[in-house]
């Protein structure tokens, strides 16, 4: 328990002091320890890709070994092989790392055309839901509806072209002052959230990140 | 079933067709809509163009491929400007993709410009950490990359001799698909150490950037693939920003189109059941 409570809440305390102070106080002795720490979170950060891909390899394995569907074990073999490639071809010592012909070929021509094509997908859906979801059933789906329009044909050049530069205007209106207004009360109260949970873990009130409570 | 009912079942292929058909002909045909720059695009270009020649700017490429049509564009326009005015630039990245997709502009912008690699740019690379990558920067850039993106000392580079920490940079500018990126140049960078900031975003996450631009804490902001084409549009170089720009208004012009038919079909079939 000790190990388990104590000693992680005793780093974060003393981790969360010594930042806080360098933060306001550049002093001598202190930015190098911060500097440290900095070093020390990039580590770590770095560290947890690699229990990503451990992570990744481990849950592919096992849907190999036990999936009764076809399908899944393709999938999973696809891309347990896809990852060890790309990590060949990227490690290959004395070819160039990254910069290897067959990491890029790869890269350029099949990795950054299917994100891509995932990320379009979208598109077919916004317009599928705008046709089926998007009702003016009430008054505040409305308002909601005519802003969607103003805003959706100001940012092209159609806009311009049946109104002149007013549904621009309109448009830089409403992102200015309505969409302004919201978006900095969500910011406001986001950060001020931030700072509440900072301070209860701090003062140990929090406790969640060390396993419960 | 009558006209306004099948129009209210219509099948989701149909709308899949006519979407994918919008965005596909302008593209296929190359139209290219210009569009007029707004304010927060120019004041990027306006501060580009007042620096002088060895001034160095900071360009970090903070996305992945699925966010490349809007913010590939962008990165290609701003690297064009930059070499155009033989400014120097360091770029980095805080995701992973970023490299490779930054890599894919300089190799051909470089050629284009006669731009030598440790003279005229130099690459740091991908760093994982986000924030405290950039907070590391400012005590030192050696400190949070200790070699650029090939494993060459930083100090073997010409043109980082006389950059060393984060406030050594005239400008930096984060093109950003999300977290890491942008809000945390405008918090660390500008916020933390006085470096001016600007950037580009994702269409869905400009209006959340919009508070910093008005704030002054950001000096300039590219919206979507629209601040991509108003970049464009203000070096006069018309490129992928422009060309997907006309895609882009007809599928705006689509989508309201099905939203209208849509609404006038549920007000028919209501008014048809009372």
């Amino acid at each position: 328990m000790f190990l388990r409570r104590q000693v992680p809440f005793f780093i974060t305390v003393v981790v969360a002091l010594i930042m806080i102070i360098a933060y306001f106080t550049p002093h001598p002795t202190i930015s190098p320890v911060r500097n440290k720490l900095q070093d020390w979170f990039m580590i770590i950060a770095a560290f947890t890709m690699i229990v990503g891909i451990l992570s990744l390899i481990k849950v592919n394995i096992k849907k190999i070994r036990t999936a009764s569907a076809g399908s899944d074990k393709i999938y999973s073999l696809v891309t347990l092989s896809s990852l060890f490639i790309m990590i060949f071809f990227g490690l290959l010592p004395g070819a160039g790392g990254i910069n290897n012909s067959v990491f890029k070929f790869m890269f350029n021509h099949v990795m950054v055309p299917l994100q891509a094509t995932m990320f379009s997908l979208l598109a077919f859906y916004i317009a599928s839901a705008s046709f089926r979801a998007f009702r003016a059933k009430s008054t505040m789906a409305t308002l909601l509806l005519i802003t969607a329009f103003i805003v959706m044909l100001g940012r092209v050049p159609f806009g311009r072209f049946i109104s002149g530069p007013h549904l621009s205007n309109i448009t830089e209106w409403i992102m200015n002052v309505v969409n302004m207004a919201g978006q900095r009360a969500i910011l406001i109260g986001a950060a001020l959230g931030v700072m509440a949970t900072s301070v209860k873990i701090v003062l140990g009130i929090e406790r969640s990140h060390l396993g419960g409570e | 079933m009558n006209f306004w009912e099948k129009i209210n079942n219509l099948d989701r292929r149909i709308v899949y067709l006519i979407i994918g058909l919008t965005v596909l002909i302008p593209l296929l045909f190359n139209i290219i809509l210009e569009v007029e720059p707004t304010k927060p695009v120019q004041d990027i270009y306006d501060k580009i163009d007042s620096l002088e020649k060895d001034d160095v700017v900071l360009v970090s490429f903070d996305y992945a491929a699925s966010s490349l049509p809007e913010l590939q564009p962008m990165g290609e326009a701003l690297i064009q400007h930059l070499f155009e005015k033989d400014i120097k630039v360091v770029a980095m990245a805080l995701w992973p993709v970023g490299v490779q997709l930054s890599d894919n502009i300089f190799n051909v912008k470089s050629e284009e410009y006669n731009k030598k690699y440790g003279i005229d740019y130099v690459h740091l690379g991908y760093k994982t950490g986000g924030m405290v990558v950039i907070d590391s920067m400012g005590s030192g850039i050696e400190d949070a990359f200790p070699t650029d993106k090939n494993g060459n000392k930083l100090n073997e580079l010409k043109l980082m001799r006389n950059v060393n920490k984060l406030d050594d940079f005239a400008l930096a500018i984060s093109l950003s698909a999300g977290d890491p990126g942008l809000r945390h140049f405008v918090m660390v960078a500008h916020d933390r150490y006085g470096v001016p900031v600007a950037g580009g975003c994702t269409a869905v996450s400009a209006p959340q950037f919009f508070a910093y631009y008005s704030s002054g804490q950001m000096l300039g902001l590219m919206g979507g693939l629209r601040g991509a084409a108003e970049y464009e549009s203000i070096i006069e170089k018309l490129g992928t920003g422009s060309a997907g720009m006309a895609a882009q208004n007809y599928a705006h012009i689509m989508i309201i189109i099905f939203i209208i038919v849509g609404n006038i079909s549920m007000v028919v079939l209501k008014r048809k059941k009372k």
